[in-house]
Order: C-alpha cells, then sequence, then structure tokens
C-alpha cells in the first residue's frame, strides 16, 4: 500500500523537482524523465521523417545527451521544450550526415482514393504516407515547427524554444508551412477535409 | 488598402490562441475580406487534414520496445558510476566567469590570426562550405565576426553564461561524438552563427580555450 502511494508521488512530482532530485543525488529520478518523454520524442522523430530504428536510435541519444547535459539546463528553462530541442538538433544533424531526403515526387503518390460513401479517404494508411511526403517536402524548420504544434500539441511559446525562434517568428514559419501545405494539396484539400 | 490580419493574427486565430477581443475583430474582417476569409478556409483546412483521425500518428513500436529503450538509457546514464561532474563553470563566483570569459576572448582572437593567416588557415581545398553571413569572405572572418559579437555581448553577465554553457554542452557533445559538435543550447544563432561553421578541429580548438581546458 505505502509503496503503490510512493509510486504516485513519484508521477506527480514535475520536472522541475526531478531535476532537482537528480542534482541531489537521486540519479535514478531520471528514469521518470525517460518514461514521462520517450514515447512523446519518438513520435516526433517518426513525424519528422525518420524510420523506426533512426528515431529509435536518436531518442536514445536524446536521453543520454540530456542527462549529461542536466547541469546546463536553466532553472526557467522548460525540460520539455528543452529535450525537443536536442531531439530536433539531433534530427538535424543525422539528415545532414544522410544529405537528406528521401523526396517522394507527388506525382508519384498518384491521386488520393476517396471512398464514395464517405468524405475521408479509404485508406488512413495511405493518407498518412501523402501527408508524410508532403511534410518530406517543407524545410527542415518548417516541418519542425508543424510536428510540434500540430502533432505534439506544443504551446506556440514552447515550439518556439525548442527551434529557437521568436514567437513571432514562429507562427510566422508556421504559417508557411501550412501556406505550402495547402497549395500542394489543392483541390483535394476539400475531398480530406 | 492592407488587410489588418497579419499572419501572426492569422495564426492566433486559426490555433485559438487569439485574445477574445482580438477574435471577434478577426472574425468581423474575415467576413467582410474575400482573400482573407480563402486563405483562412485553406489553413483550416489543412489543420483539420491533419489533426483528423484518418491522419493519425505513426505506427507505434511494440510495448516491449519501450522498456528496452528505458535500461539502453538508464545504463548509458544513472546507472553508471557516479563520476566527477563537470559543473564547476556554472558554480563559479561571479567575477571569476567574466575574468575567465574575457581572458579566454582575447586567446579566441589570438585564434583569429591563427585561422586567418597562421598554421590553422585552412587551404581553399579545407575550407567547409561557409558561411551563413551574406557578406563574410571567409572562415577567419565568420569567427572575427563571432568573436567581436561575444566580445560585445560579454559586457552581459548573462550572455557570458551563457557562451561559457554552449562551449561546456559542445564539449561534452564533442566527447559523446553524437553530434559533431553541434551547439545544443543556446540557440543564439546570431553570436553563434560563426562559431557553427567551423569545421571539427577548429571547434576543438575554440573550445578548448573558451572553456579554459
Amino acid at each position: 500500500m505505502k509503496s503503490q502511494r510512493e509510486g504516485r508521488d513519484l508521477y506527480q512530482m514535475s520536472d522541475e523537482q526531478l531535476i532537482l532530485a537528480i542534482e541531489r543525488g537521486e540519479r535514478d529520478k531520471f528514469g521518470l524523465l525517460v518514461e514521462s518523454y520517450q514515447r512523446r520524442i519518438y513520435r516526433f522523430l517518426r513525424n519528422m521523417g525518420l524510420d523506426h530504428d533512426e528515431a529509435a536510435d536518436i531518442t536514445q541519444n536524446t536521453f543520454i545527451l540530456a542527462y549529461k547535459n542536466l547541469g546546463s539546463i536553466q532553472r526557467n528553462k522548460c525540460f520539455r521544450s528543452w529535450l525537443f530541442t536536442i531531439a530536433a538538433n539531433q534530427a538535424r544533424n543525422y539528415f545532414r550526415k544522410r544529405s537528406r531526403q528521401r523526396q517522394v515526387p507527388l506525382d508519384d503518390l498518384g491521386p488520393l482514393a476517396v471512398d464514395e460513401n464517405q468524405s475521408l479517404p479509404v485508406e488512413r494508411g495511405q493518407l498518412r504516407e501523402r501527408l508524410e511526403a508532403l511534410l518530406d517536402r517543407l524545410p527542415l524548420k518548417q516541418r519542425q515547427v508543424v510536428v510540434m504544434r500540430v502533432f505534439e500539441q506544443l504551446p506556440f511559446d514552447e515550439v518556439a524554444l525548442a527551434c529557437g525562434l521568436g514567437l513571432s517568428n514562429a507562427k510566422v514559419t508556421y504559417h508557411r508551412a501550412m501556406k505550402k501545405l495547402a497549395g500542394w494539396l489543392g483541390p483535394s484539400l476539400s475531398e480530406i477535409s | 488598402m492592407k488587410c489588418p490580419i497579419d499572419e501572426t493574427l492569422m495564426i492566433d486565430y486559426l490555433e485559438g490562441c487569439c485574445e477574445p477581443g482580438a477574435a471577434a475583430q478577426v472574425r468581423s474582417h474575415l467576413e467582410q475580406c474575400p482573400a482573407c476569409r480563402r486563405e483562412y478556409e485553406e489553413l483550416a483546412g489543412v489543420r483539420r487534414m491533419m489533426a483528423g483521425p484518418a491522419a493519425g500518428p505513426p505506427d507505434e513500436p511494440p510495448e516491449s520496445f519501450w522498456a528496452e529503450n528505458a535500461r539502453v538509457v538508464a545504463e548509458a546514464t544513472y546507472l553508471q558510476p557516479a563520476r566527477l561532474e563537470r559543473r564547476w563553470a556554472l558554480r563559479l563566483p561571479r567575477a571569476a566567469m567574466t575574468g575567465t570569459l574575457a581572458a579566454a576572448a582575447v586567446l579566441l582572437l589570438t585564434l583569429t590570426w591563427l585561422f586567418e593567416s597562421g598554421p590553422f588557415s585552412p587551404g581553399p581545398e579545407t575550407v567547409p562550405a561557409v558561411v551563413s553571413l551574406e557578406d563574410t569572405p571567409s572562415v577567419g572572418q565568420a569567427l572575427q565576426d563571432s568573436l567581436w559579437m561575444l566580445w560585445r555581448e560579454m559586457q552581459e553577465f548573462e550572455m557570458a553564461a551563457k557562451a561559457l554553457e554552449s562551449a561546456y554542452a559542445l564539449q561534452l557533445e564533442s566527447d559523446s561524438g553524437a553530434a559533431g559538435g553541434e551547439l545544443l543550447y543556446p540557440s543564439d544563432y546570431t553570436v553563434y552563427d560563426g562559431l557553427q561553421d567551423l569545421n571539427d578541429e577548429q571547434v576543438d580548438q575554440v573550445i578548448f580555450l573558451a572553456a579554459g581546458y
């Protein structure tokens, strides 16, 4: 009973409290931060266009680097956005090394099939594939902003922090990315939405 | 006449982050302005499509993956024997920090000469495709620009602390070999653009001196 309560208390600790505890020497508390964020970081990296193995490697590296640099995080800095910064930088470095990108020409994807009886496309995978191809065509920074905002639902101030942009600049970047996506989707947008 | 809705306001409205007064203003404008209404509808269409269930998240790995991932991270981090933490940089008193940075900046300025015309001067075939600064003709010039900016910024203690922290983070990253000497944090590109364009050897030299190793 006691251990259950303690477990619940641990989960209720904020990131800042966990970091303080780690700095005091309770280093295994870092495991709770890993548990809290590993799924989101992995999903973010997949949405950035990495495959499973790449995303898994970079997720691990992200937490290892975060642990090593934990002493450099400022008191007023949000741990979550700092973690996304590390992941985004790691992804950027990876893309550079891989000489980004496996762009799929839009024409190769074929028309977007729509079920006559429904307003949504037949296959979820088909829309997902098309969306990934479109995101792949965005400049890296625009893709980061869109993925963090839309898929990770980070507030704009955290998106800005994680991407190294000012708040207004993050919104303008997001606006430009969405305009591009709208342009590429063109008439099929009304079918999809 | 120029529309009163700029990109940031449009995005605030699209994302539901507007103050109520501003939202009413945007709503009213959209009713009157076909161009803005068309743009809003396009953006909202993309937003709905991306947030909808059909575009859902990428496939999740099996549950065992997370436990394995956590185990690998644990073994590489907090399960390692404790070692001397190198957080000295953040604990230096302010005066010592400023003094160290001032000395480091002088040394770094000397490095400029070394990179420009000394033994580290990069030959034409070894110079990486530099430079983000439009009017910067060479790596040496980019470094010099950065150093002058750093020098100016050092007048502000916070910036000096950030510079040293950044150098520290860079050193750690470089140690780990994971990121090839990229600046992790902070992302103050105006100060560090030139430094980021250096090759690995040059980065090592800068970090060695800047961090006072």
